[in-house]
């Protein structure tokens, strides 16, 4: 390994590849300032010393340096792409929310859609900016350590919780989860239920969503009743699926003025039968309906909701009317990933997971950026560090106005590679 | 519809029929129209098939080079490191993933300096090395290590090379701007096809002689620009060099993220598209996301330290999505970990891959009477997730996948695909009677189908046990909760 290729040895090489007739053409003078053959035959020593594990000698070295001529001046260039031109049909704007002017009494609406090509691209702007909906639930319910211990004070209380949501945590929007409505819960009446989606809009002057327990079928009744206690707000009622009485939510959603959320699981035909029926056998208008085709966490089937998500926004934008709506993804679904909040892996090999109060949300944020690329719109979401970085993040992709130091930023580019020299 | 966004070569079977040996049942045991749709599809790659060629007579070598040409995947494949732990990356022909696949999964590559002192450096790659996260039935990895010249110094930094090689096999990248320090660094690790981080326009000619020289692969990097890259693109392709690498500079905070965003787009895309200067892998840097460490928003609660790891996750996970091929990380905690070597297997799946097992009872271990029956869904990842938890807890029992059409426990429940009809059914078309083969009469329902608990007791007849929300919990609660109880 130690011994050195040397200009001597060159020379001995050279006078036998002479003597046995492979060098004829060459003289060893040639080799300073090599050209063609000469070139070529110091490149093979130079790869024959290295693979003898040989070093070269400076005498050497100075030979070789001028094995390999390189251009002296950078080629000429310029950089050129294509727009996108398959997107032909921007996707459906759709509005949350209603102020005084148009019967509700929200100070802030939401609009969603409007996309002329895929998430962030290029070729055409994000006209309206991803949003985030805070889960609220109507009773205490089981949540993972990290997200509960930011509502400890106001599990007991929708509306303080719907409150803290949006003034301490930057939340959009509300989703009031009626989960006590189900039979197999407290049954909560949906009368009563409806009171609870009164209080939420009297807490908070933000749109809100209104959810059901998801029991098939109680929710049709419940949110019947919910939609009709929120006339004029424009809530999203949450949500119609095949499954169940579709009929009668979606009507209920048009009748008081809503927007209803057509739900199906990650099947792209299903979302395009069951927005079909909405708009044909309940007369829900073309502004009046968002999709939710599902969404699996990291690591448990986000490929596929991330697929099918891509599928119909790509579907939606190339022509497909019946697809061309704002996305909502169930982003919460994150927790249910046992990485999010498993204290450690029951996997006995696996290496150490780290502290789950710092896993959590980033599980979280992951699900969720995974899909805003994907072309989701608007995020059902829990903990309050994972809203935070999700907005702040696809709101500089969307290229709005984010808080952030811009001096700070401008400095970074000029200190590019500093990230090669420095100890962390 | 989609059949637009095909633009990316998409080679027919019928181009590549012609090509093949008319003997394909003696040869590959399957139909010669089958190799054709196989290779088309990728299931089946043309390296795969080089044997068989080279024993046919000499024609075939022509024919076979026109496969491999036909069906060479627009990105070019860039190999690094040798040996088992050899990575190869690019070879992508799509923009999206669900009109084909992606291929190569993305290597993450773990920074190491040459000023860090001989245990922390051993430290530091044994962590490295031994970091592994179960995950379906096998493992995910680190892939790499890259090592930063911060001594400035060659003697230093060749030093290190060589502690990090007699100290590891995975596959390096040499991280210097500098031609003297690269060179120590090349010298080290000479043989071991190290990727060279990096040539820009100042170093161009040195590290183009050095990459000639050594016949190694290279990174250009170009943060000036798209034009910019092209130009160094073109130069050393010219100089002769095909084993090329592109760094369009990853800024991942502000609105320099947005513009890192699409020029990965747009690289990607003009490569796709034909451009061959252009056609490279690309290299991500969330590692330089660090260098965004804002000042912590008001209301925050994370140290710093947590929030340049974010950072680095967040701008790792949207360029795996789009397009990166190599990254360069630093934080090795488990809340960065996790989530990378998640997002890149989840991009990188094959979406072809059937998302189900087939709807039947397993048996764990050696059952009898007395053991445990449980159900999940027949959603693979689920199955495999509590099959393995049950596995690794050396259990023995039942475990009935019931056909949800291949949806998780919780979606299934409400979305009504999982009933308590339905589990009657499954558990009689498995032909499992809970009188005959158990003492116990007894089904433990996931935690997640809890709300089914009195149904199920209704129409099956037996008693519904609720167990933990979680598979990897299902071993403690059984040594609680099993055998149950007798009912009053």
């Amino acid at each position: 390994m130690t011994r050195k290729m040397k200009y001597s040895d060159l020379e001995k090489l050279f006078s036998i590849l002479q003597s046995e007739g492979k060098a004829d053409s060459l003289h060893f003078s040639d080799l300073s300032g090599a050209k063609g053959d000469a070139q070529e035959l110091l490149a093979r020593i130079s790869q024959i010393s290295a693979l003898l594990g040989c070093q070269t000698d400076s005498e050497l070295e100075a030979l070789l340096s001028n094995a390999y001529p390189v251009s002296e001046t950078l080629a000429a260039a310029k950089f050129n792409v294509a727009d996108f031109n398959q997107f032909k049909l921007p996707i459906q704007e759709v509005v949350l929310g209603a102020g005084k002017s148009e019967g509700g009494s929200r100070k802030k609406t939401i609009t969603l859609g409007g996309e002329k090509t895929m998430p962030y691209f290029f070729d055409a702007p994000m006209p309206n900016i991803n949003r985030v909906t805070m889960d609220v639930f109507d009773m205490p319910v089981g949540l993972a350590k990290s997200v509960r211990s930011n509502y400890e004070d106001v599990l007991e209380d929708p509306a303080a919780w719907a409150n803290k949501a949006v003034n301490e945590f930057g939340a959009d929007m509300i989703t009031i989860h009626l989960v006590s409505t189900d039979p197999a819960i407290k049954d909560t009446p949906a009368k009563e239920a409806a009171k609870t989606v009164e209080e939420i809009l009297q807490a908070v002057n933000v749109p809100i969503v209104i959810g059901g327990s998801g029991n098939p079928q109680k929710d049709p009744e419940v949110l019947e009743k919910a939609a009709e206690v929120a006339e004029g707000e424009r809530v999203l009622i949450a949500s119609a699926n095949l499954n169940m009485d579709y009929k009668r939510i979606g009507e209920a959603a048009r009748k008081h003025g809503h927007v209803i959320l057509s739900w199906t699981q990650m099947d792209i035909n299903a979302q395009k039968e069951l927005n079909r029926k909405l708009f044909r056998q309940c007369g829900i208008a073309s502004d009046g309906l968002i999709m939710d085709p599902t969404t699996a966490a990291l690591g448990y089937g986000l490929d596929y909701a991330y697929s099918n998500m891509e599928r119909i926004r790509m579907s939606g934008l190339s022509g497909d009317a019946e697809l061309a709506y704002p996305l909502s993804s169930g982003t919460t679904n994150a927790w249910g990933a046992r990485e999010s909040w498993l204290i450690n892996s029951p996997q006995s090999q696996d290496s150490d997971w780290g502290d789950r109060e710092y896993r959590g949300p980033i599980w979280e944020i992951i699900t969720g950026m995974t899909l805003a690329l994907a072309g989701n719109d608007l995020f059902m979401m829990m903990h309050p560090k994972a809203v935070q970085f999700l907005k702040e993040f696809t709101g500089m992709l969307g290229g709005s106005a984010v808080k952030t130091d811009v001096s700070e930023a401008a400095e970074n580019k000029s200190n590019y590679d500093d990230w090669l020299t420095e100890v962390y | 519809m989609e059949k637009q966004f095909k633009q990316s070569k998409q080679v027919s079977p019928l181009d590549i029929y012609p090509l093949l040996p008319e003997n394909c049942e003696a040869l590959f045991g399957t139909s010669r129209m089958a190799v054709a749709t196989q290779l088309a599809g990728k299931k089946l790659k043309v390296s795969d098939v080089r044997k068989i060629y080279e024993k046919l007579p000499p024609e075939f070598i022509e024919k076979y080079e026109k496969l491999a040409a036909l069906l060479s995947p627009r990105i070019r494949e860039v190999e690094i490191g040798t040996g088992e732990k050899k990575v190869t990356i690019g070879g992508d022909d799509v923009m999206f993933r669900h009109t084909l696949s992606f291929y190569n999964k993305p290597p993450i590559a773990v920074d190491v300096w040459d000023t860090m002192s001989d245990s922390e450096l051993i430290e530091r790659l044994d962590k490295i090395k031994s970091f592994k996260k179960f995950y379906v039935g096998s493992f995910l990895y680190l892939d790499m290590v890259a090592v930063r010249s911060t001594s400035g110094s060659p003697e230093a930094f060749g030093k290190t090379v060589e502690k990090i090689i007699s100290h590891s096999d995975l596959p390096l990248i040499l991280c210097t701007k500098n031609a003297e320090i690269m060179r120590a660094g090349l010298d080290a690790a000479d043989g071991k096809n190290p990727l060279m981080y990096a040539c820009d326009t100042k170093n161009r000619k040195e590290m183009t002689k050095l990459a000639l020289e050594y016949d190694v692969p290279i990174v250009i990097t170009a943060a000036g620009g798209l034009d910019e890259l092209k130009m160094l693109s073109v130069t050393l392709q010219k100089d002769g060099i095909s084993k090329i690498v592109l760094d369009p500079g990853t800024f991942s905070y502000g609105p320099e993220f947005k513009k890192t965003f699409q020029n990965f787009i747009k690289l990607r895309k003009a490569g796709l598209d034909g451009d061959k200067d252009l056609a490279y892998p690309l290299m991500a840097l969330p590692i330089a996301a660090r260098k965004s460490r804002s000042k912590p928003a008001s209301n925050e609660k994370l140290p710093l330290e947590v929030i340049a790891d974010y950072h680095e996750t967040i701008a790792a996970s949207a360029l795996t999505v789009r397009y990166a091929d190599i990254m360069i990380i630093h934080g090795l905690g488990g809340h960065e970990l996790l989530p990378i070597v998640h997002i890149t297997d989840t991009i990188y799946t094959d979406p072809r891959t059937p998302s189900s097992v087939e709807p039947k009872m397993y048996k764990i271990g050696n059952p009898d009477s007395t053991s445990p029956v449980l159900f999940t869904t027949n959603f693979a990842l689920t199955y495999y997730t509590v099959e393995s938890d049950l596995e690794s807890a050396s259990f023995n029992g039942y475990v009935l996948a019931v056909n949800t059409g291949g949806l998780g426990v919780e979606a299934a429940v409400a979305g009504g695909q999982l009933t308590a009809d339905v589990i009657k059914k499954d558990f009689e078309e498995a032909l499992f009677n809970f009188e005959e083969q158990t003492n116990h009469q007894t089904l433990v329902l996931p935690g997640l189908a809890a709300r089914l608990q009195s149904d199920v007791e209704k129409s099956m007849n037996v008693a519904a046990l609720v167990g933990p929300m979680d598979s990897g919990r299902l071993a403690k609660w059984l040594e609680e909760n099993w055998p149950p109880k007798k009912k009053e």
